[in-house]
């Protein structure tokens, strides 16, 4: 079936991903694998290449359409126990030429990182999936293939809630998490996947099979576990992960707002943050995902920012974040408006079909999420809105706010662009991505707050890391000096073109905004006079 | 325009459609009347649109999907599976890859996908499509084509046909009010909730035929397997034989021939008038107008497994509330639901021919959701389909756990009743 091969579509105009440097004896290697896996657990048929050949990420959606896959590739091994993955990665490394390893959990990354650009063997690890739950540490055991659907579903059923709920739930793993460092919709109150790890297995690119330890808290030296969180396959495979659970909330509420400007809603939200009070749920949407979200349900939404929160937890806690949430919205100018619009979310927050009806009108479309401080946040949301919309194509630019610090907020933008006749659509949604990505570094803001780097994002590594960048790359040739984990993600080089084009991006001067530093100025103003009681 | 009416729906695209510019507006407008070459083959008749979107979701279903679970194989989720067959029906690969088969047929066509899908589809009914344009080019795996080979013989799936004369099972009292229609797998793997129906209907006094002497097989797996033609070949007969008949109701003990009966009928443009029902309607019915009166306490406790076919939230009737209000009915019953139930129950692995073309995933499935049932701790397993029984029975065997009754409800029904009041 080589016939059907088409490698030489171009799906990322910034890296070459050269494979025929790679040349392998398939055969052979399959024969080898099969000292380690039973053979119905080592595959290169067509269908199978074919079905881990793509992400989620949008090229790979649009590929679909011409019958087109991103990249093949050569194997995939479906390993049972850690031993396996140990030995298939002694094997990789060992092999001459060195095999490419790309872990795999469901295939549900927006950025093309589990993509097999160089070919290789891919490492289901589907077969990594129990739970087991400690009740008094209050922390669950979980194999890096539980789907996150099925943990949740089971911890509910036993009392207990993890609470980390991406809006891709339902086809998504631990192990994606992990090496994404993911996000779900309810990590106000939850954290994120970083903070609700507490220790892992992870087999490095030797062999070595690192166990980090559990401990409620450490101060032992630099912890270097934390490197591993994010690194997307690139620095081993996770086998399982020690999570931290919680009870299941005794009472949950819906509440939100409509605000007349962006500024004012996201003040309300920074009070209620630094205010020390972290509702599970909250999300601001600018007048156009109002409009096509609550527009229908929710009459007073009209041209305005919709703001949505869920608390849950204990009773007296729940009414406590109610009454702190009720109290800022309504002094920044929000109009409650029940909690009509948070159950239209609760009813709406997984249909995801935009891709499967809008690929075939042949447009480009995205989302894109940024991290900001306060301080910057209001201008950097107006600034990509307005740098997509200047891109010859784009029809639509908008943006939700969900995610939320005391030190800042995470912006989830969405695009769409019709590509001109002849246009490449790959070239029209780079555009598009270059000017969210340049000026999100522009407002010295972090491309992406949890869907990761990468084939999509690597040209932004060096810029967005600066010096930390070099330093990651020593790190990632110290450990896998042979570059058998997912190569061709993170940590390559760019040309001198490339580099150019992208450091003239980040040198240019960060416009100031002044009506921001009036408002603080005032703020520190007002607190000189207060008198603290009790202060140390 | 076709285009703008459309979009109408979605009003908050009015705003975007009002500030496009002229070329953005000419571009869009090509790109949407161009969409179809997306989706058209010409000799294709499988839904190859409904396909390609099933293909772009991120498979937002897969978490319930049994074959996915079991197999652990990517390429058998259902968006990916989609995506095979999609690339099957625009001929980006070949009908003969195996592998691309191999696909087609992992799937038990439970719709446990459906009751996740924003967009309502069911990858089992497009794949089912796509196993009879198999069937077209003659490019069936062996395994399945068997199946054919008995419809052609004896218009059912078992190698001798269980319907017969003779059978203890055949009865037609005169002028009967009830059509029972009774399933292969009922005779064929679990006689007793055959009998236990008949007592039933005897305890009721209500004359009923079952009409062996002239039955097949309702169609449905044969549908499901991509015999199309066979099927309505079966379909067609059935037909007649039920419009043929006097009575009001059609009961059924089997969700399978109830969905065919109803739905695939439909499809094959047979379609049946008579009302058919599944027989916990009817019997629900009678205990409710106080004819049917369930007087000996059974005192056990239950876990029920809902079969797929009667309790999805797309089903031709969900029967999932019906089968709660039927226990608490039933003196001592103590339920003790799985994990899974409802309309999200888990497929027992026997339903879209997958026993036959994958036998060993499918005992596997056939242990999984019998070790969920068994980790409820209860007395009796009981379900309403006599293949899930089998199922069960099978997975019992298998793993040498002997100690749980498998029951069927209505088996559960005959034990409550006084047979002297
Ligand atoms: C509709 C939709 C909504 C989404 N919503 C969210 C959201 O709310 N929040 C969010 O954070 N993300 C979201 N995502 C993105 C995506 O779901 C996450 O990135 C998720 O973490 C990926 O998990 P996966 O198991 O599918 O990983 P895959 O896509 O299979 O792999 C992703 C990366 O992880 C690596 N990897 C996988 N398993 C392992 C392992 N065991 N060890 C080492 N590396 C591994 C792979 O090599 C690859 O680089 C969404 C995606 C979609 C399609």
């Amino acid at each position: 079936m080589d016939e059907f091969r088409q490698e030489s579509t171009p799906i990322n105009v910034y890296f070459k991903h050269d494979r025929s440097k790679i040349n392998l004896d398939i055969p052979k290697i399959k024969e080898d694998l099969a000292k380690i896996f039973s053979h119905e657990r080592i595959s290169s048929e067509l269908a199978d290449k074919i079905a881990y050949g793509k992400d989620y990420w949008l090229i790979g959606t649009l590929m679909n359409l011409h019958g087109q896959i991103p990249a093949y590739p050569d194997i995939i091994v479906w390993p049972k126990t850690t031993d396996e993955i140990v030995q298939l990665v002694k094997y990789a490394a060992n092999h001459n030429p060195p095999i490419p390893i790309i872990p795999y959990g469901e295939g549900s990354g927006v950025v093309g990182g589990a993509i097999p650009v160089f070919g290789g063997i891919i490492v289901d690890m589907k077969y990594f999936d129990q739970i087991e739950i400690n009740p008094i540490n209050m922390t669950a055991r979980i194999g890096a293939g539980v789907n996150g659907k099925t943990l949740e579903r089971y911890l509910n059923a036993h009392g207990f809630r993890m609470g980390h709920i991406p809006q891709s739930l339902y086809t998504s793993t631990i192990g994606g998490y992990f090496a994404h460092r993911a996000a779900g919709q309810f990590s106000g109150k939850y954290g994120k996947f970083e903070d609700i790890v507490k220790s892992f297995e992870l087999v490095l690119p030797s062999g070595e099979i690192l166990n980090t330890k559990f401990y409620p808290r450490a101060a032992v030296g630099p912890m270097i576990d934390r490197i591993f969180l994010g690194s997307e396959g690139t620095l081993g495979i996770m086998t399982a992960v020690t999570c931290r659970i919680w009870p299941f909330p005794e009472k949950q509420i819906g509440i939100s707002f409509v605000f007349n400007d962006l500024n004012q809603s996201l003040e309300a939200i920074r009070k209620i943050i630094q205010g020390q009070i972290n509702p599970a749920v909250i999300r601001i949407y600018d007048k156009l995902e109002t409009k096509r979200h609550f527009g229908k349900t929710e009459k007073r939404s009209k041209n305005k920012y919709m703001v949505v929160f869920v608390c849950e937890g204990p009773s007296e806690l729940v009414e406590l974040e109610e009454k702190v949430v009720r109290r800022n919205c309504l002094a920044q100018g929000g109009l409650e408006c029940g909690d009509g619009p948070v159950q239209h979310w609760f009813d709406t927050r997984f249909v995801v079909k935009e891709s499967s009806e809008y690929a075939p009108y042949g447009l480009v479309f995205d989302t894109i999420e940024v991290a900001i401080p306060w301080d910057r946040a209001n201008d950097l949301y107006n600034a990509v809105i307005k740098q997509i919309m200047n891109v010859p194509g784009a029809i639509m630019a908008s943006g939700h706010a969900s995610h939320f610090y005391t030190s800042g907020v995470c912006f989830y933008f969405t695009f769409t662009a019709v590509p001109r006749e002849n246009q490449s659509p790959i070239d029209l949604y780079n555009q598009c991505w270059d000017a969210t990505c340049e000026t999100t570094l522009k407002y010295n803001g972090t491309i992406s707050h949890h869907h990761g780097i990468g084939l999509n994002r690597t040209r932004w590594m060096h810029l967005e890391h600066g010096t930390e960048f070099s330093l990651l790359k020593k790190i990632k040739k110290m450990l896998d000096p042979k570059n058998i984990m997912n190569p061709g993600k993170l940590y390559v080089d760019l040309t001198e073109e490339e580099k150019e084009k992208i450091e003239n991006m980040g040198k240019t001067k960060l416009p100031i905004n002044l009506s921001y530093f009036v408002t603080q100025k005032n703020e520190l103003q007002s607190k000189k006079g207060e008198k603290k009681h009790g202060s140390i | 325009m076709e285009v703008f009416k459309k979009l109408a729906k979605y009003s908050w695209m009015v705003d975007i459609f009002k500030k496009m510019g002229k070329a953005e507006r000419n571009n869009f407008i090509t790109g949407y009347k161009n969409r179809k070459q997306y989706y058209t083959m010409e000799g294709m008749k499988a839904n190859l649109k409904d396909l390609l979107k099933c293909a772009n979701c991120p498979n937002m279903c897969r978490f319930d999907c049994p074959t996915l679970q079991i197999s652990k194989r990517e390429t058998y989720s259902p968006a990916k599976k989609a995506q095979i067959a999609y690339f099957l029906g625009m001929n980006y690969i070949p009908f003969e890859e195996k592998s691309a088969q191999n696909a087609l047929y992992a799937c038990v066509t439970c719709d446990a996908c459906r009751e996740w899908c924003p967009m309502d589809i069911s990858t089992g009914d497009l794949l089912v499509e796509m196993r009879q344009e198999l069937d077209q080019k003659g490019l069936v795996p062996e395994s399945v084509q068997v199946l054919k080979n008995r419809a052609n013989k004896n218009g059912t799936i078992f190698e001798e046909s269980p319907f017969y004369n003779n059978s203890e099972f055949n009865i037609n009292d005169p002028d009967p009010e009830v059509f029972y229609y009774i399933g292969c797998m009922d005779i064929q793997n679990r006689p007793e909730t055959v009998r236990a129906t008949i007592q039933l209907l005897r305890h009721l006094k209500i004359p009923f035929a079952t009409r062996l002497d002239q039955r097949q097989c309702c169609g449905g797996p044969i549908y499901k397997a991509g015999f199309r033609k066979e099927a309505k070949k079966i379909s067609t007969q059935n037909q007649r034989l039920l419009q043929n008949f006097s009575g009001k109701t059609v009961i059924t003990n089997c969700p399978g021939c109830f969905a065919t009966l109803n739905k695939i009928y439909d499809n094959l443009e047979t379609p049946i008038k008579i009302k058919v029902i599944h027989s916990i309607e009817f019997f629900l019915e009678k205990i409710q107008q106080g004819v049917l009166k369930l007087s000996k306490p059974v005192n056990k406790t239950i876990c029920f497994h809902d079969p797929c076919l009667i309790s999805r939230s797309s089903s031709v009737k969900n029967y999932v509330a019906d089968f709660r209000e039927l226990f608490k009915l039933i003196p001592g019953i103590k339920l003790q639901e799985p994990l899974l139930h409802g309309n999200e129950t888990r497929c027992c692995g026997m339903g879209g021919t997958y026993a036959v073309s994958n036998p060993s995933n499918a005992l596997k499935l056939h242990i999984d959701r019998f070790s969920q049932l068994q980790e409820t701790n209860s007395d009796l397993i009981v379900s309403a389909c006599s293949t899930c029984e089998y199922a069960f029975k099978k997975a019992q065997i298998e793993t040498k756990s002997n100690d749980t009754q498998i029951l069927d409800f209505i088996e559960l029904l005959a034990l409550s009743i006084d047979q002297n009041k």
